[in-house]
């Protein structure tokens, strides 16, 4: 590797973008350069733009990611057996203008390069009624001139107070695609959100809560399998500026940043693993979502639950799903957020059901729980932060009481995520 | 010292970086993004009083990761933020249930003291069960300082105890700036 003389002097070209770093770059990773190999320049100098861009710009995107997250407090009416969005009156944070308070308030708009993967999230509070029904929140995802998906959330019956379902998924979502929180239910009436206010936080009930969505890029939507990517490698030069590349795999990995020292040569080596590896690696994290999609086995009542069969990935950029054995092992070691949800069909009297995470852990098996849910149409969901070993896996189980064998919902209302959160 | 959030720098014409700059900007900016502030503390004995009607701290007694040092055990019982940012939060609650009909339940955060939401109410199943479980995803924008404790409501007609069957957990991570 040429060495890159950082510590001589800069020829800064015309499209220089020194200077304009002054507040975050608004620009997602369409408009970065950062898959490109040091060195940049045929005479192998660092100009203040390259650092700009494969360095600065990428490191305000990832340390600033787009996010949405807005709040309902007037309350909406839902009406019944209705998929309707709830209205977001209120933006807690909206640094891309996702969201528009003049116009439709319930729709948060993917901005431009910032295609990806989303971690899309949310509750809906509904008021006091009637029991023996189910309330769900759901997530409508329109593609930019498409049709709209609803993904059903958990399903759950309320004791005649207040309820609040929540729903999460990942969404792979280009520009101009929108997303929603969506207020369901089934008691045959017209139900109102439950909201509370920024200034009065219901003090009076003891709790705070409204209709709140979270929208957030969480991984670039394109597939490195097995954490291959391609890029590219100088291997001569037509001139200054342009290189002939060849293109290399690159098995990437948790960024693992050296120290430089006084005096020290800065190579392209050390540049391409500490600044090209990590933007690319913290960009393509792992991140996968399936659903119940194939042959759906059926799952005996009692007990302590059993794998949900019939997974297909959906999402899956580092090909660690094995849908033979509905099995998603950890790539790379790290804190992952993982949730499951299972769902089952309307019976004739409410039951419990549960959406177990089965771990295989260094070994040994590990259930996690998350939240219980009583109805007729129960979906249960969990949603953790869990730490795991490159190879640990995970599966879905479902666990329900009905008093008979059930067979989970399919798509939408069966399904499991996982996205890689830090080393 | 911990690390801080990263600071973007723009870098300009015939500036000579030195080392100090290299290590701020990118050995500290990717250690920090790949490795932001994380806990993990779950529940590791039965809190046998959980009154009615009354929000209450969940205590959690096994600290699992807590890679900033931002809880603080005991009756305190909160994760306090050593660095500002966007915080991803998950909690589990599980209480023993009752043979008698048990009403909502729910659990919440408190943030420096003011009760935010979100938080889960769903009817419990009654008597069919040991042990019921709630659980709640938030995202939160947290300053330094600002702190993060886990409750508990349920509203039975008597008090309840938590249960080990799925041990309570609360779990913290930086997302963003």
């Amino acid at each position: 590797m040429n060495s890159i003389g950082t510590l001589g002097g800069y020829s800064v070209p015309q499209n220089s973008l020194g200077g304009l770093l002054t507040v975050d770059y608004p620009l997602g990773p369409s408009q970065w350069t950062a898959a490109l190999s040091w060195p940049l320049r045929k005479s192998s100098r660092v100009y203040a733009a390259d650092l700009n861009r494969q360095l600065s710009q990428a490191v305000a995107f990832l340390s600033r990611k787009p996010m949405f997250q807005g709040v309902q407090y007037t309350a909406q009416s839902i009406a019944t057996s209705t998929t309707v969005p709830v209205t977001l009156d209120t933006e807690i944070t909206d640094p891309w203008t996702m969201h528009q308070i003049s116009s439709d308030t319930s729709q948060v708009i993917v901005p431009q390069a910032a295609d990806g993967i989303w971690l899309v999230q949310g509750t809906v509070p509904f008021a006091a009624s009637g029991v023996g029904h189910y309330y769900s929140s759901q997530i409508q995802y329109t593609p930019n001139g498409g049709s709209p998906t609803v993904i059903s959330g958990e399903r759950i019956q309320s004791n005649g107070t207040r309820v609040e379902p929540d729903c999460a998924d990942l969404i792979s979502a280009n520009a101009g695609d929108t997303f929603q929180i969506c207020g369901f239910h089934t008691t045959g009436t017209s139900v109102n959100t439950w909201v509370s206010t920024s200034s009065t936080p219901a003090v009076a009930y003891n709790d705070f809560a409204s209709p709140l969505m979270t929208a957030r890029w969480v991984a670039s939507s394109s597939n490195v399998p097995g954490g291959v990517i391609h890029v590219a490698v100088p291997a001569g030069w037509v001139n200054d500026f342009t290189a002939i590349a060849q293109t290399v795999n690159l098995t990437l990995t948790a960024p693992n940043p050296g120290t430089w020292t006084s005096l020290q040569e800065a190579t392209g080596a050390q540049f391409n693993s500490d600044i090209r590896n990590s933007v690319l690696f913290l960009s393509h994290v792992p991140a996968c979502r399936t659903w119940a999609n194939g042959t759906i086995g059926s799952i005996a009542s009692g007990g302590s639950g059993s794998a949900v069969t019939g997974m297909q990935a959906t999402i899956d950029n580092w090909s660690a799903f094995n849908p033979a054995t509905n099995t998603w092992t950890a790539p790379i070691s790290g804190s992952y957020l993982l949730y499951g949800q299972v769902g089952f069909p309307t019976q004739a009297s409410a039951f419990t059901a549960s959406a177990y995470l089965f771990c295989t852990i260094s070994g040994s098996t590990f259930t996690y729980n998350g939240a219980n849910a009583f109805s007729a149409t129960p979906a249960g969901t969990v949603m953790k932060q869990l730490r795991l070993t490159a190879g640990d896996k995970v599966q879905l189980f479902g666990f329900q009481n009905f008093g008979s064998a059930l067979t989970p919902s399919s798509q939408t209302n069966t399904r499991f995520f996982a996205l890689w959160q830090s080393a | 010292m911990p690390l801080s959030p990263p600071v973007v720098k723009d870098w300009t014409a015939r500036y000579d970086p030195t080392a100090a700059d290299l290590n701020t900007y990118i050995r500290d900016t990717f250690n920090f993004l790949s490795s932001p502030p994380k806990l993990r503390v779950t529940a590791n004995v039965v809190q046998s009083s959980i009154p009615n009607g009354v929000w209450t701290t969940l205590v959690m007694g096994s600290v699992l990761e807590d890679t900033y040092t931002g809880w603080t055990s005991g009756t305190s019982n909160k994760y306090v933020a050593q660095v500002p940012g966007w915080y991803a939060l998950s909690l589990l609650a599980c209480v023993s249930v009752p043979s008698t009909f048990m009403g909502r339940v729910g659990f919440q955060y408190q943030i420096n003291g003011v009760t935010v939401g979100p938080f889960e109410f769903n009817q419990a199943e009654s008597g069919a069960a040991t042990s019921w479980t709630w659980d709640a995803y938030d995202e939160v924008y947290l300053g330094t300082g600002d702190s993060v404790m886990p409750m508990v409501f349920q509203s039975n007609t008597a008090a309840v105890s938590s249960s080990l069957t799925w041990p309570s957990s609360l779990e913290v991570t930086w997302w963003s700036k």
